[in-house]
């Protein structure tokens, strides 16, 4: 009896997985918040499944609008955003909430319960599912954080970086089709850059789709295939990631910076192609593709 | 729902010393405690709900009020209807007469419904009164007007802290909600008022340790800004009570005066 349930509810998620290609479809989506501003202006833009994707721009580009719509905490006031195969409009945030996970901005105002374990539950008991099949999510989400240990501890008495995990956890243990982070990253040490970016890495290299908006360009070089940018509300730049950091000088309209390594890279670039006409390397990403690049040059 | 926002405006209630606004407001709701008479009562409201058109807050803040209380004044009604003994009876017992116990209970009565009613008014006007002078005064004149009127610096600080934290507050509430709404709780959307209601104590947990982690670090930052190390204080922005202030009291003296002759005479 229970198995059959999860399975019909398996077919059920399968359908719209079959239905599109692409996980998110956004269609001339313009946005103005009740007090009259304008945050999104005919936005664009088509998401594959399991792409991931970076998504920069300053403070005030309207990254936090353009996800609160996708999640449908905001309805747009023009356009049309499709998830997963249904539109926005016409579904509610718990609904959507299956198919799209999504972490807000600030972890530390999105925990309410009194334990870790309750925390990452509150959202498959919202679902109505048995009491083991809770259980067993719960476990996984948390396993998938690295916080099994912590289960019993209480959300805001933990550190930073775990508190993130919690939220992330979740999220996760929704299991939702696409899961989008709203600066995850702001405020973490190195360590835990590394580790929340990991578990995004991880989420997708399970076939599922990632967005990730931050203001750390290193983490979008090393990790995402696809890199948008915002600027005032409107699509500055969207493309492969590469080609995306490949142009400082669009970047900087938006006061964005490329990775030293890259602008490292970008040096040595140059620098080559003076030296040896008609070779060009590529834009270096990473500190890895550097090396590579540093040995190769060195090569005759 | 903001209840204590400014809004930009220049009319007369937002060009009036912030003095003659918390003077009329503490009179005002006096009055309002006092009146009985309920044509009084609605004269009353019919000024404050002038006033708000004339300042040119938003009616549509005004609208949510009366949508989000009417709830609480039919149970109002009703309660003081049950128990409040009267001559005339509305409706009469739900309960027949010879049950045990609690035969004969549930009926309404005139007197008990029209009290419910007057308590109600009273809410509504205050109510719709305190945002006639929060909405009108940016904060901090409200708090010089307090201090002006003999009020520790320290305390007037404090207050308005206090009303600073609440759209703080709302937009921390708004965030945890939509949380939980991210994590598939229906309640906040198709939820039934009960329901609603029922959820609303779990919000307490993040919001609570949410200020106590902010008074804490408010606290250092005035503490390394020497707050209250001079007793005496001066201000760049000072306020004078001009002729049009004292004008304006003139006639709410006369208004008060109106409304409670009216009170006891009718
Ligand atoms: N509730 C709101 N009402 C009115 N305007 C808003 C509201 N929320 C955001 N804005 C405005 O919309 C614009 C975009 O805000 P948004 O939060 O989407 O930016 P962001 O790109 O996420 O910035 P950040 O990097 O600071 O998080 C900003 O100019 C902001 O002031
Ligand atoms: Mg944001």
């Amino acid at each position: 009896m229970k198995e059959s349930r999860v399975k019909s509810e398996q077919r059920e998620r399968q359908v719209p997985a079959g239905g599109s290609e692409y996980a998110i479809e956004i269609n001339n989506l313009t946005f103005t918040y009740p007090g009259g501003f304008t945050a999104l202006k005919e936005i664009n833009l088509k998401v594959k499944r399991n792409e991931f994707v970076g998504i920069i721009g300053q403070n005030g580009a309207g990254k936090s609008t353009l996800l609160k719509n996708i999640t449908g905490l905001l309805k747009p006031t023009k356009g049309d955003v499709i998830v997963v195969g249904v539109n926005t409009k016409d579904s509610t945030v718990a609904d959507l909430a299956t198919r799209v996970g999504f972490v807000l901005q600030n972890p530390d105002r999105q925990l309410f319960a009194p334990t870790v374990e309750e925390e990452v539950s509150f959202g498959p008991k919202n679902l109505k599912l048995p009491a083991d099949e809770i259980k067993q999510r719960v476990q996984e989400a948390l396993g998938y954080v690295g916080l099994l240990e912590q289960k019993d501890a209480f959300p805001p008495a933990l550190s930073k970086g775990d508190r993130a995990k919690v939220v992330i956890a979740s999220v996760l243990a929704m299991r939702p089709e696409v899961i989008i982070l709203d600066e995850p990253t702001t405020g973490q040490d190195f360590r835990g850059c590394h580790q929340i970016m990991g578990i995004a890495s991880r989420f997708h290299e399970a076939g599922h789709t990632v967005l990730v908006v931050t203001h750390h360009m290193a983490l979008v070089t090393e990790y995402t295939q696809r890199t948008i940018v915002l600027c005032n509300g409107t699509v500055l730049m969207d493309g492969e990631t590469r080609e995306v950091f490949s142009h400082p000088e669009m970047l900087r309209q938006t006061f964005i910076v490329p990775p030293q390594i890259t602008q490292a890279g970008t040096d040595l670039k140059e620098a080559l192609m003076a030296a040896r006409r008609g070779w060009t390397p590529r834009t270096v990403l990473t500190v890895k593709e550097l090396g590579e690049d540093i040995v190769a040059a060195m090569k005759p | 729902m903001s209840v204590v926002q400014y809004v930009e405006g220049n009319s007369l209630l937002h060009r009036l010393d912030p003095r003659a606004k918390i003077i009329m407001l503490t009179i005002l709701t006096i009055i309002i405690f006092i009146v009985e008479n309920f044509l009084m009562i609605g004269a009353i409201l019919l000024t404050i709900l002038l006033l708000w058109w004339s300042a040119r807050l938003p009616m549509k803040t005004l609208a949510s009020y009366f949508k989000f209380l009417t709830g609480l004044f039919v149970f109002i009604i009703v309660i003081q209807g049950l128990f409040y003994s009267g001559e005339v009876i509305l409706v009469q017992p739900l309960i027949p007469r010879w049950v045990p116990l609690i035969g004969g209970l549930g009926k309404i009565s005139l007197d008990g419904a029209l009290f419910g009613i007057l308590i109600s008014a009273r809410i509504i006007c205050l109510i719709c009164l305190l945002p006639l002078v929060t909405m009108t005064t940016p904060i901090h004149f409200f708090a010089l007007g307090l201090t002006k009127m003999g009020l520790s610096y320290q305390i007037a600080y404090t207050m308005t802290t206090a009303l600073n934290t609440i759209p703080v507050l709302q937009n921390e509430a708004s965030v945890v909600m939509d949380a939980q709404k991210l994590r598939a709780f229906r309640v906040f959307e198709e939820g039934s008022f009960v329901q609603k209601l029922k959820a609303y104590p779990a919000l307490a947990v993040p919001l609570v340790i949410g200020a106590m982690r902010r008074a804490q670090l408010m606290g250092v930052a005035m503490d390394s800004r020497a707050f209250g190390a001079l007793k005496r204080r001066t201000y760049v922005e000072d306020i004078i009570m001009k002729p049009q202030d004292y004008a304006v009291l003139a006639v709410f003296a006369v208004y008060c005066a109106a409304v409670l002759v009216g009170n006891f005479m009718l």
